[in-house]
Formats: C-alpha cells, sequence, structure tokens
C-alpha cells in the first residue's frame, strides 16, 4: 500500500470482459485508464464505442462525445458507484483507510503478486456488488474482477504503458 | 406608565378597547384569503375550469419551494439537511424532497411502468420491427459501456429506450445541482427543497408560516453545532 501512495500518475491499457446473466456470450470493451494521485481516474474506452467517464474528488463525468452526451453526477448521490470507484481509485492511490471505509479488505500473496478481496461493507451496496478482487503486482494493477449479486461478472486486465 | 398623567389613564383604556374591537370585527369583515384561484375569471371554457380546479387542488396549490441561503454551502446543506428531517417526521407533508435521496425504488418502478404513457419517445413507429432492431442494437452495445448496469436494469425489457428518453429529458433541462448532496440553484448560493402540504387546497401560505420558525430553529441548531 505504502508503494502505491508513492506512484503519482500512471496510465495503463485494459480489456473489460462482461459475462451478462442475460447474454450467452461476454461482451468486450477496450481503451485506456489514467490515474494521477490522489483523486483523479479517468477510463476512456475506444472499443466497440468511444465513451469516457472522469472522476475528480466526489464528481463523476460521463461523456458519450459521438453522441454529445454528458452528465455530471456527484458520488455521495450514488453510494454503488463510489464504492465501484473507490476500489479502484483508493487501490491505485494506496489509500487503505479510503478502501476500509467503503469494504472489509483481505490482502493475500506477496509484494510481487498480490490479491486485495473487497467486500462491500454497506448493506444496501451489497445487494447490487458482492465481491471485487482487484490483483497487482508491485505499483501496477493487473486485474479487477468485479462479481455481482445477480452473478453478472466483469473482469478488466489492465496492462500497464509508461508513453 | 408613571409618566403618563392621571386624568389620561381612562381616555387611553377606551381607545385600547376601541382598537380591539375594531380588529376584531374588521376579521369578521375582511375574510383572509390565501387562494390564487380567487384571482382567476370565473372559468368559462372547459380548459379554464381545468386550470381553476388545477390552482385549487392540483400539485400548484401545494407545492413550497423553500431557498436556504445567507450561509457557507456546507452550512446551508445541514440546514437543508435538518429541515427537511423536520419536515418528514412531523407527518403534515407529502413529499418533502432536498435532492438528499433520488427517487426511491417505488417510484422508479411506477415510472417505468408507465413509461410508454410519459415517454416523449413513444411515437407510432417506435414499435415498427426495424427500431425494435436498431434499439436491441443499442442496449447490447451499452451493456458493454461503464452506464452497463443501468442498460441492464432499463434496457433489456425497453428496448425502444422510452424509460431513458423520459429520465434524461427531466435531467437535461434541469439547473439544479447538487452540492454536498443536497439540492443548489445555480452557483451554489441557495440550498433548495420542495414540499408538498399534506392536505389538498390552497394552504401554501400557513404552511409556509409554520415552517418559517421551524427552519430558524435548525439553521440554529447547526450553527451552535458548527460553533461547538
Amino acid at each position: 500500500m505504502a508503494a502505491l501512495a508513492g506512484v503519482r500518475e500512471s496510465r495503463a491499457a485494459f480489456v473489460e470482459e462482461k459475462a451478462l446473466a442475460a447474454l450467452t456470450s461476454p461482451l468486450v470493451s477496450r481503451g485506456t485508464l489514467l490515474y494521477a494521485a490522489p483523486s483523479r481516474l479517468e477510463k476512456r474506452t475506444e472499443a466497440p464505442f468511444a465513451e469516457r467517464v472522469a472522476v475528480d474528488g466526489d464528481r463523476l463525468t460521463y461523456e458519450r462525445p459521438a453522441e454529445g452526451v454528458s452528465r455530471t453526477l456527484s458520488l455521495d448521490q450514488t453510494p454503488e458507484l463510489r464504492g465501484l470507484v473507490e476500489a479502484v481509485r483508493g487501490t491505485l492511490a494506496g489509500d487503505l483507510e479510503a478502501l476500509r471505509r467503503h469494504y472489509s479488505v483481505g490482502y493475500e500473496g506477496t509484494p510481487d503478486a498480490w490479491r486485495l478481496t473487497l467486500v462491500p461493507v454497506d448493506a444496501k451496496v451489497r445487494e447490487l456488488l458482492k465481491v471485487v478482487r482487484v490483483d497487482g503486482g508491485g505499483t501496477d494493477l493487473r486485474r479487477v474482477e468485479t462479481v455481482e449479486a445477480d452473478g453478472d461478472v466483469s473482469t478488466m486486465t489492465i496492462e500497464p504503458r509508461t508513453r | 406608565v408613571s409618566r403618563i398623567p392621571r386624568g389620561l389613564l381612562p381616555v387611553l383604556a377606551t381607545l385600547l378597547l376601541l382598537a380591539l374591537g375594531w380588529t376584531v370585527s374588521l376579521r369578521q369583515v375582511v375574510q383572509v384569503r390565501a387562494d390564487m384561484a380567487d384571482l382567476l375569471p370565473p372559468g368559462g371554457t372547459p380548459a379554464a375550469r381545468l386550470l381553476a380546479r388545477e390552482l385549487r387542488s392540483g400539485p400548484a396549490s401545494s407545492l413550497l419551494i423553500v431557498a436556504l441561503e445567507g450561509a457557507e454551502p456546507e452550512h446551508l446543506a445541514r440546514v437543508s439537511r435538518a429541515l427537511a428531517d423536520g419536515m418528514r417526521r412531523s407527518g403534515r407533508f407529502g413529499l418533502v424532497a432536498n435532492g438528499a435521496e433520488g427517487l426511491d425504488e417505488g417510484e422508479r418502478e411506477f415510472l417505468f411502468r408507465k413509461r410508454y404513457l410519459l415517454s416523449p419517445a413513444t411515437t407510432p413507429d417506435a414499435f415498427a420491427r426495424e427500431r425494435l432492431r436498431s434499439g436491441v442494437e443499442r442496449v447490447l452495445r451499452d451493456l458493454s459501456g461503464s452506464a452497463g448496469p443501468l442498460a441492464e436494469r432499463y434496457g433489456l425489457a425497453d428496448p425502444t429506450g422510452a424509460f431513458m428518453a423520459l429520465v434524461s429529458g427531466w435531467a437535461g433541462g434541469s439547473r439544479v445541482e447538487q452540492r454536498e448532496g443536497v439540492w443548489f440553484a445555480e452557483g451554489g448560493g441557495r440550498a433548495l427543497l420542495l414540499a408538498r402540504t399534506g392536505a389538498a387546497g390552497s394552504t401554501w401560505r400557513p404552511a409556509a408560516r409554520r415552517w418559517t420558525p421551524c427552519a430558524r430553529r435548525s439553521a440554529g441548531r447547526t450553527r451552535t453545532e458548527r460553533r461547538g
């Protein structure tokens, strides 16, 4: 956690695969993740369509440029979204305290190959989100797996980029 | 009292009595009414009658918008929460909303059920084959994106997009901001609170009068908390 807290900025490519109970085959999307300490996080999806989700502090901006869609909302207003954001942001920031505000945190492995198991503290959030597993090595996130209460599983594989 | 000459006292007393009597009789003669609908001409057409009826007993007559101002946003937000809690607990209001809670499950469910009646996206060709096909394709695409859970919940059962068109139509035109978890007018100087009085009819003035002291109390309380 302390090592993660030392990272000021990072950029990574991601591939996200969603296995939904409603669909027979998984949905795949890809793009770029950007992080700037302590609280800026951005997810730019390039395929299958352009989309941008940026979080800065408490504000979340959702944009779909092709359709001119742009929405800003407060994370305070959406506890389930806040949970998801904090899982990634809290880990990237190496902020164990922030993580513990939203999750009971389990840690296993070694500094080179670790896994955080995050179970939401809030019962209301738990109705939607069962568990988030974050795998990493050193200061890099490698995989974020989100298991929703209805059985949907989303797996995001992350490849750090230095550019 | 000691400075008033003795002889004047009976005169003053009489005057006082007269004044009291005057107010009492005035009250009996002049009825104070807070009904905006009285200002309308008697309805000749069905539309005018509908308007008059709505003003008397529709939402327009029972809705209050409360603006709280004159302090830092975080303080106003605390007052807004305390006031909303107090108003809810009083049981005198059918609805108290300050943005702290979104639509509840029941309200969302209701709107979703009535989506085709309410939505601007419900057009005669909304259920045509090609339209439905492109609708399903859009839902599939949305499912893969970050708003996937939303698409899953509301899109799969609604490929025409009626519900999302309904909700985004409301959100799109809104200039109300969310700050510190409650509604603020644009610019952040005023916290906003919406309330519907429990009783039908034009009861907004008495309700506002009753609640002003309560708002002051809430403000006072949070102020003391802040100091402490």
